[in-house]
C-alpha cells in the first residue's frame, strides 16, 4: 500500500468519475431496457468496460481497472441500481485485472484486453441467459442477443484503448506508468 | 462563491462542530439511520438468490416484501412510495407480456392458447415463463433501489473503511473523486463551447455527433488527470499517508440492531431457497 | 561559516535548509524515459528561519514551482525528477523521509484553490490534515478551531469550500497548513487567480502569520507590489534556474535593479516608476512599495524637482462604427442571474477591459457577446452578425475568442496542426494557410515546438498558442479572457504589446483581466462589474480613481495611482507607467518595457 502513490490513486480516481457519471444514465437506461426490450441491455454492457480498460491501458499497473472501476461504481450509486453499483463495477474491474494477472502484468498488447473482455462477457452471457430464461427463446434471439453482446464489448475495448493512447499523447501519464524494460531505464540513467 | 458572500456570512444558527453524517436522512427511517454497510450486505445475497431461483411464488413474495420495505424502511416521500408501490406491479405487468413475445412459442404449444390471430399464437406457457422474468426483473429492482434510498456512495465508503478494513487511501481516493463530478460537468460545458467555435465536426447526423462527443473525451480526461494530479499533491502535502490509519471524526458505529437487520436478510435468503427447493 | 545566501549561518536548525539544489525532471511514459537536459532550478542554496519571508523571485520556467516541490520532499519522491544537492527541512532530509511524515515540519499551499479540497465542509477541510498525522479528536478540533479563527473563516466552518470566494478558499487553503503545526509555510503562487480584493484578504493573513514569530515563509509570487512590504529576503534565479543574487528586498532591488529588469522578471511597479525617473531615497535605495515611492515623490515635488508627467493624447478613441452593441443582455444559468441586463456599446478600435470580482460574471458575459454561448436574439450584435442565429464558422472567422483555460479550446494533436486548424475549417488554400502558420509560429517564438503536442507545453507557451490560433483568422474583434495570466513580465509585455499593435492597425480588443496597472497601462475604456450589472463605464483613468467604486468592486487601484493620488496636479491623474517621464539619462532603456 505504501508503495502506491497518491497520484497513481487519484488518477484512476478521476478516470473512475468520469466512467461513473457515465454510468448513471447508463444505469437508468439499463433499468428501463430490462422492463421493456432486455435486447437492448446487451448494446450497453459495453459501458461498463470503457472506464477501466482506459486507467489500465493508460497507467499500465496493476490494480488499476478495479481501482477505477471501484470509483465509478460509488460514483453511480447515485442512480436506481444503489449500492448494487458498486458490486457489478467490482466485477468488472476484477475481470479485467484477471487477463493480465496471468501474465503477471508484463504483456500489455490490445488482444489481451479482448480477449479478457471475451472471457468477462462469455460469463455475463452465462448470467444472463440464467435471469432471462433465454434457452426457452428462439435461436435468431439468442444469436442475436449473443452477437450484440460481444460486439458492445469489442466496441468498448477498442474505445478505451483509442482514449488511453490520445491520453498518453497529452502527457498526463507521465510518470505513472512503470518502464516498459529494464533496458530503457538503464540507457536513459547512463544518457545523464 | 459570489463576491457578496464574503461580506455577509451566513452562518445557520444550529451549526455544529462536527459535520453531519448524513443530514439529509429522517430520523425515523429505519434503513436509513442503519450502518450504510446494511444496505449492501443485506439485499445483496438476496439479488443473487433471484438470479437462480425459478419459483413464481417465492420470486412475488420477495416482491411484495422489498416494495414494503423500501417505504416503511426508507420513508422515502409520497410520491417515490406511490411511484414504486404502483410501478412495481405496473412493470411486472408489462415485462410478462413482452417478455412472453420472446419465447420460442414451439417449446410451449402443448399449453393452451390464450390469444388467437390468424396463425399467430400466444400460450398461457409464453405468459409464465414472462411472468417468471417480469417478477426477477421487479425484484431486483426494488432491491437495488432499497440500498439507493437507504444511503449514499460516501456513506459506504466510510463505513466501508471503518469495518471493512479498505485501506483509507483507496477509500478517501474515491471521496475525493466524488467532488469532480460537478467540475467535470461544469468543464464539459467549456469545453463544448470551445470546441463550437473552433469548427469542429460540424454536421449533423449520428456519425457527426459521435466523433464531436469522443472530441471532448479526452480535454475533459486529461483536464481532470491533471487537476487530480494536483489535488494529490496537497493531499500528500497534508501527510495523507502518513499512518497506515487515521483519525476519524465523524464514525458510522455498527450497532445490534444492524446485525438483526442483516441476518433478517440472510433469512429471508434462505427460506426462499428452501421454499423454492420445494421442501 | 556563512550560509550561500549572503547571511551568516545560525547553529540552530533552519526551518529549511536547501544547498545546490538542481533538478532533472524526468520524462517517462511507458514506452522512453527522457530525463531533461538542463536542470531548472540549477543549483540554488537557500535558507528560511523563523520569523522570515524569504521571496523565490524568477522568469517563468526557471524553476520555481520545481523547488517549492522540493522544499516538501514532493521533489523527488512523488514528482519523477532526479534531484542534486541537500534539502532539509526542519534538520530532517528530505531524501530520506516520506512526503506525509515531513508535513509536520512544512505545509504547502498551491497556485489552485480548487485542486487542494479534498473534503466537503471548511471544517472538515481544516481537519484532514491533523486527521491523518492520527492526533487525538479533541487536539484535532483545538487546531482546527484556531487555524480557521486566524484567517477568518471560523463563522463559515459548516459551508461547503466551494460556496467560499477565490480568495477565502485559498485563506482556507492557509489554515489548513496552519492546522497542520509545520512551522514552515511554502506559498506557491497563492494568489494568482485573485480579484485584487481576495490578494489583499490573502496577503493580510501571510502578514499576521510572519508577525507571530512562529513560521517562517517562503514564498513564490508575480505581483510584487502585493508582497513587497512583508518580504525580508529574495533569492533571484535566472532564465536557466540558475541563482543570480539574493539577500534582503531592498537591497537586491536597489543594486542589481539593472539584472533584474533584463531577466523579465515582475517587479514592484512603485520601483520600476522611480527607475524611469531616476529617482533614489537618501541612502540610494529604489522605493518598494506605493507608500514609499509617494513619500518620495511628495518630497520632490515639494522640493520643485519633479518633472512634468507625460500626457499621451492619442490614447483617446475617435468615435468609429459601432462594432459590439449590446442591448439589455441578460444570462441565467442554473435558476441564478449571471449577467443582469447589461447594455454596451463599442466603437471600432477601443480597446475595452472588463474588470471585476472572481464571479462578478466577466467570462459569461464576454463569452455570450462573443457567441461562445448563444445569447437571447436582438440582444447583441457583434461584428455585424447577431451571434443568436449567426452561423458559427461566420461568425468565428470574425470573432477571436481566447478562453481563461487554453486547454479548454485546443483540439488537435500538435502546435502546428493547432494553428493550422482554424484556417483549414474556413477553407484557406494550404500554401496560403501554410505561409501564415509559419509566420504565426516564428511571432509567437513556437517554431522549435511546432510538432509538440498543444497539452505538453509550458503554460506561457500554451497561452501564446491559444491567441495564435484565435489571431491567425485575422479577426475583426478579439475577446481574450485573462490573457497574461501566469506569464513573467516579459512575455506579458510581449503578448501586451502585440494586443497595442493589433489594436493600433484597427482590430477591437476585449479583454478580462485582474491586473489594474494593465488596464491602466493598455485600456482606452474599463467596465467594471458587479453581480453581473455594470458598476462604471469609462476611461481608465476616471474609472480607476473612484475609490469607493473600485472597493464596491472588490477591485484597488493601480499601484501607480495609489502613489500619486495625493500628488498635486498633473501628477496626480498619473496611473500609467508611460506616462512617468524617463528623465534620467542613466535610467536603463529596457525599463521602457511597461509593467
Ligand atoms: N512535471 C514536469 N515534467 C517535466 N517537466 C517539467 C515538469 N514540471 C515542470 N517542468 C519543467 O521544468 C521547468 C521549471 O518549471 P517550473 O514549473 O518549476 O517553473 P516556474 O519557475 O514555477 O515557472 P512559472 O513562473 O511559469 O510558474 C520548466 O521548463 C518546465 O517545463
Ligand atoms: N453554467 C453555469 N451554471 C451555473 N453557474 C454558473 C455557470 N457559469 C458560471 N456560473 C457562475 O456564475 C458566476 C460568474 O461566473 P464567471 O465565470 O462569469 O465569473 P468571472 O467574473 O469570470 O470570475 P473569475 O474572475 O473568477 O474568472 C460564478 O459564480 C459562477 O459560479
Ligand atoms: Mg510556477
Ligand atoms: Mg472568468
Amino acid at each position: 500500500m505504501k508503495s502506491v502513490t497518491t497520484r497513481y490513486l487519484m488518477t484512476c480516481a478521476a478516470i473512475g468519475a468520469a466512467a461513473g457519471v457515465l454510468l448513471i444514465p447508463v444505469n437508468f437506461l439499463a433499468f428501463a431496457f430490462t422492463a421493456t426490450a432486455p435486447m437492448l441491455v446487451a448494446v450497453i454492457v459495453g459501458f461498463w468496460l470503457v472506464g477501466p480498460v482506459t486507467a489500465l491501458a493508460l497507467v499500465r499497473r496493476p490494480g488499476a481497472a478495479l481501482l477505477t472501476s471501484g470509483v465509478s461504481g460509488v460514483i453511480s450509486m447515485a442512480s436506481p441500481a444503489g449500492p448494487s453499483a458498486i458490486v457489478t463495477t467490482l466485477m468488472v474491474g476484477a475481470a479485467l485485472e484477471l487477463g493480465f494477472l496471468i501474465t503477471f502484468y508484463k504483456v500489455w498488447k490490445p488482444w489481451i484486453f479482448y480477449a479478457t473482455a471475451t472471457a468477462f462477457q462469455l460469463y455475463y452471457l452465462y448470467t444472463a441467459f440464467t435471469f432471462y430464461e433465454m434457452e426457452t427463446t428462439s435461436t435468431w434471439t439468442q444469436v442475436l442477443f449473443c452477437t450484440l453482446m460481444m460486439v458492445s464489448a469489442w466496441a468498448a475495448v477498442w474505445a478505451g484503448l483509442r482514449l488511453a493512447a490520445r491520453l498518453a499523447d497529452t502527457g498526463v501519464a507521465r510518470g505513472l506508468a512503470p518502464r516498459r524494460t529494464a533496458a530503457t531505464a538503464d540507457t536513459a540513467r547512463a544518457d545523464v | 462563491m459570489s463576491a457578496a458572500t464574503v461580506q455577509a456570512p451566513v452562518v445557520a444558527e444550529h451549526a455544529v462542530v462536527a459535520a453531519p453524517a448524513r443530514a439529509s436522512a429522517p430520523r425515523r427511517a429505519l434503513l436509513r439511520t442503519a450502518n450504510p454497510l446494511v444496505s449492501l450486505a443485506g439485499p445483496f445475497p438476496l439479488m443473487v438468490v433471484v438470479f437462480f431461483v425459478a419459483d413464481l411464488r417465492v420470486l412475488a413474495a420477495i416482491g411484495v416484501a422489498t416494495a414494503v420495505l423500501v417505504v416503511a424502511g426508507t420513508l422515502p416521500g409520497p410520491r417515490m412510495s406511490a411511484a414504486v408501490l404502483l410501478g412495481a406491479p405496473l412493470t411486472a405487468g408489462i415485462v410478462t407480456v413482452s417478455f412472453g413475445f420472446w419465447v420460442d412459442a414451439a417449446a410451449v404449444a402443448s399449453t393452451p392458447v390464450l390469444v388467437q390471430a390468424g396463425p399467430w399464437a400466444y400460450h398461457a406457457g409464453q405468459l409464465e415463463i414472462g411472468l417468471l422474468t417480469g417478477l426477477r426483473v421487479v425484484d431486483l429492482m426494488l432491491l437495488a433501489l432499497l440500498g439507493a434510498l437507504a444511503t449514499t456512495g460516501p456513506d459506504v465508503v466510510r463505513a466501508s473503511i471503518q469495518h471493512l478494513r479498505i485501506p483509507y487511501r483507496l477509500g478517501y481516493a474515491a471521496l475525493a473523486a466524488v467532488r469532480f463530478v460537478p467540475r467535470f460537468g461544469h468543464e464539459l460545458e467549456v469545453i463544448r463551447s470551445a470546441h463550437r467555435v473552433r469548427g469542429v465536426a460540424r454536421g449533423r447526423g449520428p456519425v457527426a455527433a459521435t466523433r464531436r462527443q469522443a472530441g471532448y473525451a479526452v480535454p475533459l480526461l486529461a483536464g481532470g488527470i491533471r487537476h487530480a494530479e494536483r489535488v494529490s499533491y496537497a493531499m500528500d502535502a497534508r501527510a495523507f499517508g502518513a499512518h497506515s490509519t487515521r483519525t476519524e471524526r465523524t464514525t458510522h458505529p455498527w450497532r445490534l440492531r444492524d446485525t438483526v437487520l442483516v441476518l433478517s436478510f440472510w433469512a429471508a435468503c434462505v427460506a426462499a431457497l428452501v421454499l423454492a427447493a420445494g421442501v | 561559516m556563512t550560509a550561500s545566501d549572503g547571511r551568516p549561518a545560525s547553529d540552530l536548525a533552519a526551518l529549511l535548509d536547501m544547498r545546490d539544489v538542481a533538478v532533472r525532471h524526468v520524462l517517462e511514459d511507458g514506452e522512453t524515459v527522457e530525463v531533461s537536459p538542463r536542470a531548472t532550478p540549477d543549483g540554488v542554496s537557500l535558507r528560511v528561519d523563523v520569523g522570515e519571508v524569504v521571496l523565490l523571485l524568477g522568469p517563468s520556467g526557471s524553476g520555481k514551482s520545481t523547488l517549492a516541490l522540493a522544499a516538501n520532499g514532493l521533489v523527488p519522491h512523488v514528482v519523477p525528477a532526479r534531484m542534486d544537492g541537500t534539502v532539509q527541512v526542519g534538520g530532517r532530509d528530505t531524501r530520506t523521509h516520506e512526503v506525509p511524515t515531513l508535513s509536520s515540519a512544512v505545509a504547502t499551499v498551491f497556485q489552485d484553490p480548487d485542486a487542494q479540497v479534498v473534503t466537503g465542509s471548511v471544517l472538515d477541510e481544516v481537519c484532514f490534515g491533523p486527521e491523518n498525522l492520527l492526533l487525538p479528536v479533541a487536539e484535532i478540533e483545538r487546531r482546527a478551531e484556531l487555524a480557521l479563527r486566524q484567517v477568518g473563516l471560523w463563522e463559515r466552518r459548516a459551508e461547503a469550500p466551494e460556496r467560499l470566494s477565490g480568495g477565502g478558499r485559498q485563506r482556507l487553503a492557509i489554515a489548513c497548513a496552519l492546522a497542520l503545526g509545520s512551522p514552515l509555510l511554502v506559498l506557491d503562487e497563492p494568489t494568482a487567480n485573485l480579484d485584487p480584493a481576495g490578494k489583499e484578504e490573502v496577503y493580510d493573513v501571510v502578514r499576521e502569520i510572519a508577525a507571530s514569530g512562529r513560521h517562517g515563509v517562503l514564498l513564490v509570487e508575480h505581483d510584487l507590489d502585493a508582497a513587497a512590504d512583508l518580504v525580508d529576503r529574495v533569492v533571484v534565479l535566472d532564465g536557466s534556474g540558475r541563482q543570480v543574487v539574493s539577500g534582503p528586498l531592498r537591497t537586491v532591488l536597489s543594486e542589481h535593479i539593472d539584472e533584474l529588469v533584463a531577466l523579465g522578471v515582475w517587479l514592484p511597479v512603485a520601483t520600476l516608476a522611480a527607475v524611469r525617473l531616476g529617482l533614489r531615497d537618501r541612502q540610494g535605495n529604489l522605493p518598494v512599495t506605493p507608500d514609499e515611492l509617494a513619500t518620495l515623490l511628495s518630497s520632490r515635488s515639494a522640493a520643485g524637482r519633479l518633472p512634468e508627467p507625460r500626457v499621451d493624447a492619442a490614447r483617446s478613441v475617435a468615435p468609429g462604427a459601432t462594432v459590439i452593441d449590446v442591448d439589455g443582455l441578460t444570462v441565467r444559468a442554473r435558476r441564478r442571474t449571471i449577467v443582469d441586463d447589461v447594455s454596451f456599446r463599442v466603437t471600432a478600435g477601443e480597446l475595452l477591459a472588463v474588470v471585476g470580482a472572481n464571479g462578478a460574471g466577466k467570462t459569461t458575459l464576454l463569452k455570450a457577446v462573443a457567441g461562445v454561448t448563444r445569447p437571447p436574439r436582438r440582444t447583441v450584435r457583434i461584428a455585424g452578425l447577431d451571434p443568436a442565429r449567426a452561423d458559427v464558422a461566420d461568425l468565428a472567422s470574425r470573432v477571436g475568442y481566447v478562453f481563461q483555460n487554453p486547454e479548454h479550446q485546443f483540439v488537435t494533436g500538435s502546435v502546428r496542426a493547432e494553428l493550422r486548424h482554424g484556417l483549414t475549417v474556413r477553407g484557406i488554400a494550404p500554401d496560403e494557410s501554410e505561409v501564415r502558420v509559419e509566420e504565426m509560429l516564428e511571432r509567437f517564438g513556437l517554431t522549435d515546438l511546432a510538432a509538440r503536442h498543444p497539452f505538453l507545453l509550458s503554460g506561457g507557451q500554451k497561452r501564446r498558442l491559444s491567441v495564435g490560433t484565435a489571431m491567425i483568422c485575422r479577426p475583426e474583434v478579439l475577446v481574450l479572457d485573462e490573457p497574461t495570466y501566469g506569464q513573467d513580465r516579459e512575455r506579458a509585455a510581449e503578448l501586451l504589446g502585440l494586443l497595442d499593435a493589433l489594436h493600433s492597425e484597427g482590430t477591437t480588443v476585449v479583454l478580462v483581466t485582474h491586473d489594474m496597472q494593465v488596464v491602466a497601462d493598455h485600456a482606452t475604456r474599463v467596465i467594471a462589474l458587479a453581480d453581473g450589472r455594470i458598476e462604471a463605464d469609462g476611461p481608465p483613468g476616471l474609472v480607476l480613481s473612484d475609490q469607493p467604486l473600485m472597493r464596491r468592486c472588490h477591485l484597488r487601484a493601480p499601484h501607480l495611482a495609489r502613489a500619486t493620488s495625493h500628488l498635486p496636479a498633473p501628477w496626480n491623474t498619473v496611473t500609467r507607467l508611460a506616462d512617468v517621464p524617463l528623465s534620467s539619462p542613466t535610467a536603463p532603456q529596457t525599463v521602457e518595457i511597461s509593467a
